[in-house]
């Protein structure tokens, strides 16, 4: 038998034969939690002299406060300006060869934040030293300068990547429908630029001192290692830190749709107009999660799906068409896109969408769409954990929403377990007709040519 | 959201450095939490025993009897295989008057067979787990499969037959063409492909098809003909233009007789004569203006050509690329970013083909601060190619290019490609396998000799695709003649259309 870093049994995966219907797949890892209440995954794979070591924090905008949006994102930039020991993280990665590639970073969204290195394995106890200083050490280095200098990049990144983009500024119309104010998750994670530059130092001290303690992260390790060196050093640089109070996990009721509410939104980037129906959705591990997923594959997954086959290619008003069934902690939603082929329209797509469901909701899945819609989706939790930094991530996401970080191989089963019936049902409950977003994307006429103002 | 963009991708993979650190003594682990905890933590630990360093993969060179090369490296570790077959003819083949033709033909190309509708390719691909996509580039054109060990044989013939007998059926090749010319009218309101086709034109010049907009024109699309795209796949899906490029779970005594039975009888034919215009001569050096009066930020770009791919300067070039812009500590960046607050990212790249390379400053910056993150563009640059680099600022670029080495090769998707990229460039395949002797050699004196060559800002011209209010004092500057190119930029075929030549075809 020749090793495998990803432990697979793929014959069972891929049999068509319903008596093969679960696969196993696993993160091989060990577990030990500090006495201050940090758990800590350490998974081997010595197929490269390197490691990855990935914290997450269990804070992302749903602990936000009102009037507060884009705060835990902000909060996130500010974790790299420096702490009391480590001045400069991004200087002390760049010196060991972290600095190329894009393999030091983090990330906010609307349930956790994270933050991550890929280091030599001979430079694993410099990433510890990184992160334990910042979990336990932030304060003491932060200053109004650098909040200045951090609240002015997030806002560019919100021009950038909202403002400046084809169908951003229609995200954060979704969000701010689905999640009206004073909910947390209003103007989507990014915040507005009118509330992240209003953030300040007193704000960063309340939100390090409740949510930035060993209590409410967990910390994985991936790579190169020896598990008992590791195990020594994790000690080392967070054993001494205090734990932190209790997590508290934010409790915030999902704002329901009322009605088909439909919304023209001007987009001056945008050359083709888009067409987004969204539905309230569910949370991760919800006992639907798993058939709503399955169901946003069936009707925009690939070429194959409903909505693709419908809009692309027979009616040919589309560019594009795709569904998504995004699972958020405070209750997430269910999306789908088409962006219109050159000369047709919204009301074109819609037509057809509303048609596709219709047929959908009377008949459900064909076996064949259901099995190829499993194999999509385990195919491509599988290749997740291709990387360690895949694998690292898996182990941190799976320990946060179900607390068992080796639930991968559950998680398979999870989906190989969904019946067509079970789809069917999702797509009478989780897209109702008659409680629905409708967005209307529609290129503004762009400024005459060369005219001068 | 992620605190930062990737800095401009180092288009090559990165590049690499020396291992010539001497081995670290491991510290003394029990003995450290004596000291008192503000002192020891104050200081950066100490390396851990050095470990075997990364040995970057080399392809084992086989061939087909029709002089199709293939290249293979086995690799046991998860049960995927990933088989890239790689045409090296992209963009450079577009006849002139049809710019658009090779990504509109790589567009269609996996749309159906001879033998099997698009439906029914997108179904069987799906049944067996696998992937399948088509990348047209300026040099090339990649067919990427990765599928599982257990289905190599099935998948390898939907490999074959997409690329060997496409239908190109008239229904297919219009639907292609309807969301092609979608994508085009698309890309004329987006800041990032209004500058990048700019820069395009001013680096390859309007008559090379390099120079041409992404993808074509509404214009040069909607005269793409069915038999162009049959001609074009007919020229140049040769076995003797093409490669494949094998990484993964394969059994290497059975590897290429699964090869041979599906691309074995691929006939050979000679390539026409590439007829490819010079590029144009440096001339004096211009600023373009894009006008996006309702932008919120300028989208910028600097960019000059450099040296081909197997240049002697290549190595040293791309470590100057990294100090100046290639990581998130760099030089641009850290000005840009973090001292003023003006983008959430600013850096540079170097990328190289077989005829040339290219060097390219790019970012968002607020509209407020266009002419001000100009001027700081300009100093940083003038002062790094002055030869202002510190040793401290090289040795991070070496090593930062040597460690990125076992993430970017770490997948087989990653090393079955990067093997086509080493082939098409002209590099010997062991590129990365001697690249840490190479970079350890590389000395302070070659990098600022190669900064002051190629990095000067007199050579590079500059794009600002923005709002043109927030632009007052962008002549001052005296970076160059200041050229707006609205109307043309965004309107490209109906303004600047090459003439069309109907009977070269």
């Amino acid at each position: 038998m020749r090793p495998r870093a990803v432990v697979l049994s793929w014959l069972l995966f891929l049999a068509a034969a319903p008596a093969f219907a679960a696969s196993e797949a696993s993160i091989p890892f060990q577990e030990f939690t500090l006495p201050n209440g940090l758990r800590v995954f350490l998974s081997e794979d010595h197929r490269a002299p390197q490691v990855t070591v990935n914290v997450w924090y269990h804070v992302g905008a749903a602990n936000q406060g009102s009037g507060k949006s884009g705060f835990a994102h902000l909060f996130e930039h500010m974790m790299f300006a420096g702490s009391l020991h480590v001045p400069d993280p991004d200087k002390v990665l760049s010196a060991v060869g972290a600095g190329v590639g894009g393999s030091a970073n983090g990330s906010t969204n609307f349930d956790r934040t994270d933050y991550y290195e890929t280091v030599p394995a001979s430079q694993l106890p410099v990433a510890l030293w990184i992160e334990s200083d910042r979990m336990g050490f932030l304060l003491q280095a932060l200053d109004a300068q650098k909040l200045a200098t951090q609240r002015d990049v997030v806002s560019n990144e919100r021009r950038q990547s909202y403002e400046n983009r084809p169908y951003g500024l229609a995200q954060l119309e979704l969000c701010d429908t689905l999640y009206p104010k004073p909910h947390p998750y209003f103007h989507c994670v990014i915040g507005s630029i009118e509330e992240i530059q209003a953030a300040s130092m007193d704000d960063i001290r309340g939100f390090f001192r409740e949510y930035y303690a060993p209590r409410n992260a967990t910390l994985a390790l991936v790579g190169d290692f020896d598990p008992k060196v590791a195990r020594e050093l994790v000690t080392r640089y967070f054993g001494d830190l205090p734990g932190g109070a209790e997590p508290k996990r934010p409790d915030v009721p999902q704002p329901r749709l009322q009605g088909v509410v439909e919304k023209t939104i001007p987009d001056h980037i945008a050359r083709i107009p888009q067409l987004q129906m969204v539905w309230n959705g569910v949370k991760p591990f919800a006992p639907d999660e798993a058939a709503g997923d399955l169901l946003s594959v069936i009707l925009g997954g690939s070429k194959t799906s409903r909505l693709y086959r419908r809009l692309v290619e027979e009616k040919q008003i589309a560019s594009s068409a795709g569904a998504g069934n995004a699972s958020l902690g405070l209750g997430g939603y269910f999306q789908i896109v088409a962006t219109a082929r050159e000369g047709h329209t919204v009301a074109e797509m819609r037509r057809e969408v509303e048609a596709v469901l219709a047929d959908f909701r009377r008949t459900g899945p064909t076996a064949a769409e259901l099995e190829r819609a499993k194999r999509i989706t385990v195919g491509g939790m599988v290749r997740s954990v291709e990387r360690i930094s895949g694998k690292a991530d898996q182990l941190n996401a799976y320990a946060f929403w179900t607390g068992d970080p080796g639930f991968l191989s559950k998680d398979i089963a999870r989906y190989r377990a969904v019946t067509a019936a079970q789809v069917l049902e999702a797509a009478r409950t989780l897209l109702p007709p008659d409680r629905v977003l409708v967005l209307d994307v529609e290129p503004t006429a762009p400024s005459a040519p060369g005219a001068r103002p | 959201m992620s605190r930062r963009i990737p800095g401009l991708t180092v288009l090559l993979l990165a590049l690499g450095c020396a291992a010539s650190r001497p081995a670290p003594t491991p510290p003394p682990l029990a003995a450290v939490p004596s000291a008192p905890v503000d002192a020891w933590r104050s200081t950066q630990p100490a390396p851990l025993a050095a470990v075997p360093p990364f040995r970057a993969p080399v392809p084992v060179q086989r061939g087909l009897p029709n002089r199709l090369p293939v290249l293979l490296r086995e690799n046991h570790a998860v049960p995927v295989v990933v088989v890239e077959l790689a045409i090296r003819t992209g963009v450079d083949g577009d006849p002139p008057d049809l710019p658009g033709l090779a990504d509109f033909m790589a567009a269609a190309l996996d749309e159906g067979t001879r033998t099997r509708s698009n439906q029914q390719l997108a179904e069987q691909l799906e049944d067996l787990a696998a992937s399948l996509s088509v990348s047209p580039g300026l040099d090339g054109i990649r067919i990427h499969l990765n599928c599982l060990t257990e289905t190599l044989a099935p998948a390898l013939d939907l490999l074959a037959d997409v690329a060997l007998n496409p239908a190109f059926r008239p229904a297919d090749v219009e639907r292609v063409r309807g969301i092609t010319l979608t994508g085009l009218k698309q890309r004329r309101g987006s800041p990032g492909a209004l500058a990048s086709d700019e820069v395009a034109r001013l680096l390859y010049g309007a008559r090379h098809p390099w120079g041409q907009p992404a993808g074509g024109t509404l214009e040069s699309v909607r005269a793409i003909r069915r038999q162009d795209l049959v001609r074009f796949h007919d020229t140049y899906f040769r076995p003797n233009n093409a490669l494949l490029s094998v990484s993964g779970d394969f059994e290497p005594s059975t590897i290429l007789t699964l090869l041979a039975e599906r691309f074995g009888a691929w006939r050979p034919r000679a390539l026409p004569p590439s007829r490819l215009p010079p590029f144009p001569k440096e001339g004096p050096r211009t600023v373009i203006t894009v006008d996006m009066p309702d932008s919120t930020q300028s989208q910028l770009a600097l960019a000059t050509r450099t040296i081909p791919a197997t240049h002697p300067d290549a190595l040293a070039l791309s470590a100057a690329n990294v100090a100046l812009g290639g990581m998130f500590t760099s030089r641009l960046n850290h000005q840009l970013r973090e001292v003023r607050g003006w983008t959430y990212g600013m850096g540079s790249g170097v990328g190289f083909n077989k005829r040339t390379g290219v060097f390219q400053v790019r970012g968002s910056v607020v509209a407020a601060h266009t002419v001000d993150s100009l001027k700081d563009i300009e100093a940083e640059l003038t002062r790094f190619s002055g030869g202002d680099i510190t040793p401290a600022e090289l040795s991070e670029a070496k090593e930062g290019i040597l460690q990125s080495l076992p993430s970017a090769l770490e997948t087989n998707d990653a090393v079955a490609s990067t093997f086509v990229t080493l082939s098409n460039l002209g590099r010997p395949l062991d590129w990365y396998a001697t690249l840490p002797t190479r970079l350890g050699a590389l000395s302070q004196e070659d990098v600022v000799r190669v900064s002051r060559a190629y990095l000067s800002p007199a050579k590079l011209p500059v794009v600002v695709v923005g709002p043109r209010k927030d632009q007052d004092g962008l002549a001052g500057l005296q970076l160059g003649a200041v050229v707006d190119r609205t109307a043309e930029a965004k309107d490209p075929g109906k303004v600047a259309a090459p003439p069309a030549v109907p009977a070269a075809r």
